[in-house]
């Protein structure tokens, strides 16, 4: 299996648990035999590192200065550089013979960009819900949190999978978007062995393999 | 390979959806590329009452639903604008299955989807930069403009040649945004003669503007700071004390109010007509009756109703700004004056409305040289070889899409010097 996971945070940034989740997570597909590429953002040290067999490509926001908590317009330009990037080690790896067969986005900010991967390379993408916006904003809607909103409902339309860490978060997630989605929502507890083959078999119903 | 070009469009306006230059410009231009053989796909934004997807003139035009997802201010909806723009290029260019030559953005509108498409299927990015923020604004002031001023920025680095419509712009996207000279083409804009009327009816039409006595000053713009519309009322008394004229203000913006108000302080209101927007018909028309066209601009790109104001054969008077400047040939085609100077500006208006014989020997200097110059054939012509030549930059260059996975074959240094064509050894001075 090869992965390309999507993050808006990965160590050493951390601002928030997203970052060593989809660190460990990386790690551990990695030592179970899969490939794993990671498109992450970070203004600070953008590039290209190997660690211990995870593939880490950084990028910079193109577009530094945005209004004042304009966190929409800046995640959009991101998504931009990503996609670059992205599509970069597509190419990159097509060139070498191999394929990515999904993709792995992590909440809503790197949803933009896997929606346009999935539509311009046909591959399905899993969304990993941490948490929702409904929450976050504490049910007070302001335009800026219905934009997030719908960019979530837009992934959950979008996705192939989507993984919620608790039984509770999956019922909150069809509180919020709809019942509709209940035959897609699969929850993995992102700790204790189960973890990491829970993933990888939520990548297989993905692509249809079970 | 195929014979044809096919080129993928981005803008945020096309007809009927008009707010403001970009529409036409696009719309005449997709027009002539197809009637030159050239396959053009637009991708645009929606519009109440226009088909999704649909064939006008032989431009295949592909509208996004630009208001999926709601958002706090202008600059978020640029954003997810360009998301569902680039979702539904994405699946327009696979359904083409990724053969196309260039992908065409105008402005920084579209610079998000433009980019991220070009990096996707590995298609060259052509940008169109019809105005910078810096100069909108006259400087960057609040983060909303430095935002906008560095995705123009991003855009023109990341295309492959930048397009400016005057040799002012081009020179004024260098410095900005520091490009080297090589990758700024300049392709003037043109304007179809046709769509002018060629014996405008001067009498009942006239008369819903000004009377038999009055001569018409026209104005024609968006009513924006850089328009230079208050220069242009400020002016208006002096015009006065020597002749007998009515004023029509075309256009709309956010300085309508402040305009109308400073026109009934001067006590003025029955001798200036804001008319708001109008539509192209009529507008044509007007410029029939018009005896002088006013384009104060203090700044302006191009200035695209000073060709309009040509081509319908009225004699202008502009400011000598930007690209005005370049257009008009002073006591040639037009009258220049001092930019946001009101005495100069009353000076050239009364010399063309008290001079009649002067009058027309600009005009139909400024008719010839439109018919010469600017006219679309031209600009199309201009714009088709550059794709050509992009395309084939493109092809000689190792920047190319890989559709699906190859056998992985080691690069190997030796080999590759081996298959390299011999190139054959240019003379250099040493010889």
């Amino acid at each position: 299996m090869r992965a390309l996971m999507l993050t808006w945070e990965y160590p050493p940034k951390r601002l928030g648990n997203v970052s060593d989740h989809v660190c460990t997570l990386a790690h551990e597909l990695v030592k179970r035999g899969n490939e794993v590429e990671v498109v992450t953002v970070d203004d600070w040290r953008p590039g290209f590192e190997d660690v211990s067999g995870v593939h880490v490509h950084k990028v910079a926001n193109p577009v530094k200065t945005h209004p004042m908590a304009s966190m929409l317009t800046s995640d959009m330009t991101a998504s931009t550089q990503i996609e670059r990037k992205a599509s970069d080690v597509i190419y990159f790896l097509r060139q070498n013979g191999k394929n990515i067969d999904i993709i792995h986005t992590h909440e809503w900010l790197t949803v933009p960009p896997a929606i346009i991967l999935k539509h311009a390379f046909k591959i399905p993408f899993v969304l990993t819900l941490h948490s929702i916006e409904g929450h976050r904003c504490h049910n007070n809607f302001g335009p800026k949190s219905i934009a997030i909103k719908e960019i979530e409902d837009r992934g959950i339309w979008e996705s192939a999978r989507i993984i919620a860490n608790t039984e509770w978060l999956k019922n909150e997630i069809l509180r919020y978007h709809g019942r509709g989605h209940w035959h897609k929502i699969d929850v993995v507890w992102p700790i204790g062995d189960g973890w990491v083959d829970g993933v990888v078999s939520v990548y297989k119903r993905a692509l249809g393999k079970t | 390979m195929k014979a044809s070009l096919r080129v993928v469009i981005l803008s945020w306006e096309f007809p009927p959806r008009i707010v403001g230059g970009i529409a036409p410009h696009v719309y005449n231009l997709s027009c002539d590329l197809v009637s030159k053989g050239v396959d053009v796909h637009v991708v645009t934004c929606d519009f109440p009452g226009a088909e999704k997807s649909e064939e006008i003139n032989g431009v295949h035009v592909l509208r996004v639903d630009s208001s999926k997802i709601s958002s706090p201010n202008f600059a978020t909806w640029v954003y997810l604008m360009n998301m569902h723009m680039q979702s539904e290029a994405a699946d327009l260019i696979n359904h083409l299955s990724g053969d196309v030559d260039v992908i065409h953005a105008h402005d920084w509108l579209v610079a998000n989807a433009a980019i991220g498409l070009k990096h996707i299927f590995r298609v060259p990015l052509v940008a169109t930069i019809h105005s910078t923020e810096m100069g909108r604004r006259n400087g960057l002031r609040t983060d909303y403009e430095r935002m906008v001023h560095q995705t123009e920025k991003w855009l023109s680095h990341e295309a492959w040649r930048v397009i400016c419509c005057s040799k002012y712009m081009a020179s004024h996207v260098r410095s900005t945004f520091v490009l080297p000279e090589e990758r700024v083409v300049v392709i003037p804009n043109g304007v179809d003669i046709n769509d002018f009327p060629k014996e405008p009816d001067k009498t009942q039409f006239r008369r819903s503007f000004a009377s038999d006595d009055e001569k018409i000053v026209l104005f024609v713009g968006r009513l924006v700071y850089e328009k230079g519309v208050q220069v242009l009322i400020n002016a208006v008394p002096k015009v006065l004390a020597k002749v007998n004229a009515k004023f029509v203000i075309v256009g709309d913006g956010y300085l309508k109010d402040s305009l109308a108000g400073q026109v009934n302080r001067m006590g003025l209101n029955h001798k200036v007509y804001f008319t708001g927007f109008i539509d192209d018909q009529t507008l044509r028309k007007l410029y029939g009756c018009a005896d002088v066209c006013v384009v104060p601009s203090l700044y302006e790109p191009f200035g695209i109703t000073a060709l309009e104001a040509m081509a319908a054969k009225v004699p202008l008077v502009v400011a000598d700004s930007g690209g005005l400047s370049e257009i008009v040939g002073h006591d040639r085609t037009g009258v220049r004056v001092f930019p946001n100077n009101a005495d100069s500006l009353a000076w050239g208006i009364t010399r063309v409305l008290l001079n009649p014989v002067y009058a027309t020997w600009i005009r139909t200097n400024a008719y010839n040289e439109v018919l010469d110059k600017y006219n679309w054939m031209k600009a199309g012509e201009k714009v088709k070889i550059l794709y050509q030549w992009i395309r084939s930059e493109h092809q000689d260059g190792s920047w190319k899409p890989i559709r699906k996975a190859e056998k992985y074959v080691p690069l190997n240094r030796k080999s590759n010097l081996i298959i390299r064509p011999e190139v054959e050894k240019t003379p250099s001075l040493m010889d």
